[in-house]
């Protein structure tokens, strides 16, 4: 066989071996999730709120908190993300500003979420005196989600055709029309794939949400901006640190795997959203 | 008026557009120096020159679609009709869509054929009827009627290439310009299909001034009023076609016309 023949297989092996790897990681963490959560798993767990600190009952007011803060936080974060994307591709002209905003997006990125959390308790828990607010967690939250979001509509929105935006302009369009009419609609699929990825993350978030927004239980939904809601992450680290009571672990379990299910509905929407919004992807 | 203008404009037509002691550069480098011509009206005139002379930047700089790339920078007039193009157009989007412009690469939004047709209009308010009108007298003054008319609503991205490329055309027709800017709309369309779109910019310059951007010189002996011919950044000549392309022509445009190359 010639060399050239063995390193094509050898890449192709390392190629297998490490999706299969990749698959077995997923598999395992499925497969844990599934086979101890689907024993807490009923419709009434679903819907029921809970009791005992969460070792009996359901967890109705947990899945509201995360979708109601997950919710939030992605109608702050799109604006504003969509904003700065649009910025930077169709109007920034320096390359110095570009850069500036390329880094500054990395940057937020690699911020570790807890990181976010004590800035939202020191600034608006301290500093302003918000209190324990469930919108001041969807604050945190956005902010956490803006430089995903922002990095995917960017993406998008510089991928496009070139020349389309020019055509555009050719046929006396305004900058604003152009943005509006060819820019975001055709890039629409890179916003939403974003805001999905980075909802993903966020509802799974516990650092950043804990000292700010949330309470281990006994609340319903809150009457205004103000005061904390409870959310499946942090109700799955109250119960987990029950060890042993196996009623609380049970549950623990049930609400990993309805956490779980909803990042992979996120996921799901973000796989689809970004061919099936993508105005050109049948073309590529 | 002074009678020796009556006179001139009594042989020619009225110049479309003047350009008076025109330059432009990206950052330092001056790739168009100092020109000046004129385009007579409803004719076609072909700017013609070896790569990098400067003629995709003389006719971006027409519709001041380069206003857009950083560091482009003008001196000197350019006229359209009686306003100049700078001073004239406190809004280019007028200007630009009074002379409409039709690129090398045929580029159709996502979207239907009619969608495409009707894009360069979506700011004003139409009723049904008169969007429908736009549509069918835009695809026929392109010469694509016929073969679009019982599809419009197909995505515009199933046309064949030349088929969008002349659906460009009326794109930028529904918008009712008085010139076209054709940056070598030929360039990426089969040999047929170019003889088609050539044949339409010839009719098309009954109502249109048309400017066109070719490397084919053949192609400008066919369809050229007039032709420009530019070098390095400089006219070297322009006249009506039959004077460039004959022997009275000089010998550098003579090399160019023949040979396709110049030492300039
Ligand atoms: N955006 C730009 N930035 C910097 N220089 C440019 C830019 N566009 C064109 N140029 C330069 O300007 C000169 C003229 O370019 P232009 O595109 O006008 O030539 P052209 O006559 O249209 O050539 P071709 O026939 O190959 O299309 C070239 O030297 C080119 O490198
Ligand atoms: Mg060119």
């Amino acid at each position: 066989m010639s060399r050239r023949a063995l390193s094509d297989r050898a890449f192709r092996l390392a190629g297998y071996i490490a999706l299969g790897l990749c698959l077995c990681v997923l598999g395992a963490l499925l497969f844990a999730i599934a086979y101890a959560g689907l024993k807490a798993v009923s419709f009434d767990f679903l819907v029921m709120p809970s009791k005992d600190f969460g070792a009996a009952g359901g967890i109705r007011w947990q899945i509201i908190g995360s979708l109601l803060m997950a919710v939030t936080a992605s109608a702050l974060v799109l604006p504003f993300a969509t904003a700065l994307a649009v910025y930077r591709a169709d109007m920034a002209r320096s390359a110095r500003v570009k850069r500036f905003i390329d880094l500054s997006v990395f940057s937020l990125n690699g911020i570790p979420s807890i990181a976010y959390g004590l800035f939202g308790l020191i600034v608006f828990v301290n500093i302003l005196g918000t209190g324990l607010s469930w919108f001041v967690g969807s604050i945190i939250l956005a902010m956490m989600m803006m430089p995903t979001v922002t990095h995917c509509a960017l993406s998008a929105m510089q991928s496009l055709p070139s020349g389309v935006r020019e055509n555009g302009y050719a046929l006396g369009l305004t900058r604003r029309a152009v943005i509006t009419r060819i820019t975001l609609p055709q890039s629409l699929h890179g916003i939403v794939t974003g805001l999905m990825i980075g909802l993903a993350r966020a509802i799974g978030e516990t650092a950043p949400i804990m000292f700010i927004a949330t309470a281990f239980s006994g609340v319903s939904l809150p009457s205004g901006l103000q005061g904390p809601v409870s959310t499946l992450p942090t109700h799955i680290l109250a119960l987990a640190q029950q060890a042993t009571n196996p009623d609380a672990l049970r549950n623990a379990w049930g609400a990993s795997f309805v956490l779980i299910g909803l990042v992979f509905l996120f996921s799901t929407a973000a796989f689809i959203a970004r061919t099936r919004l993508n105005p050109y992807s049948e073309r590529l | 008026m002074k009678p020796e203008l009556k006179l001139v404009s009594a042989q020619t037509p009225p110049a479309a557009i003047t350009v008076t002691d025109f330059s432009a550069a990206y950052g330092d480098v001056n790739v168009i120096k100092n020109i000046s011509l004129s385009v007579p009206e409803k004719s076609v005139t072909c700017l013609l020159g070896p790569s990098g002379s400067g003629k995709s930047t003389l006719l971006r700089s027409l519709n001041r679609i380069n206003d857009d790339v950083a560091g482009f920078t003008t001196k000197g007039d350019i006229h359209i009709g009686e306003s100049c193009v700078h001073k004239g157009f406190t809004d280019v989007t007028r200007l630009r869509a009074k002379a409409g412009m039709v690129f090398q690469t045929p580029c159709v939004f996502p979207g239907s054929i009619a969608a495409n047709v009707l894009f360069g209009l979506k700011g004003r308010k139409l009723s049904k009827i008169e969007k429908a009108q736009i549509t069918e007298q835009s695809l026929r003054a392109a010469a694509l009627w016929k073969d679009v008319s019982h599809r419009l609503s197909a995505p515009a991205s199933t046309l064949s290439v030349g088929q969008q490329q002349r659906l460009c055309i009326a794109r930028a027709l529904a918008v009712t310009p008085d010139i076209l800017l054709l940056d070598e709309p030929t360039a990426s369309v089969d040999p047929v299909s170019a003889r088609e779109i050539e044949t339409l910019i010839k009719t098309l310059s009954k109502d249109y001034t048309i400017i066109m951007v070719t490397h084919d010189v053949r192609q400008a002996g066919r369809v050229a009023d007039r032709a420009i011919f530019l070098c390095d950044g400089e006219v070297i000549e322009q006249g009506p076609r039959d004077h460039m392309f004959s022997k009275a022509a000089l010998p550098k445009t003579r090399t160019y016309l023949l040979e396709e190359f110049c030492d300039c």
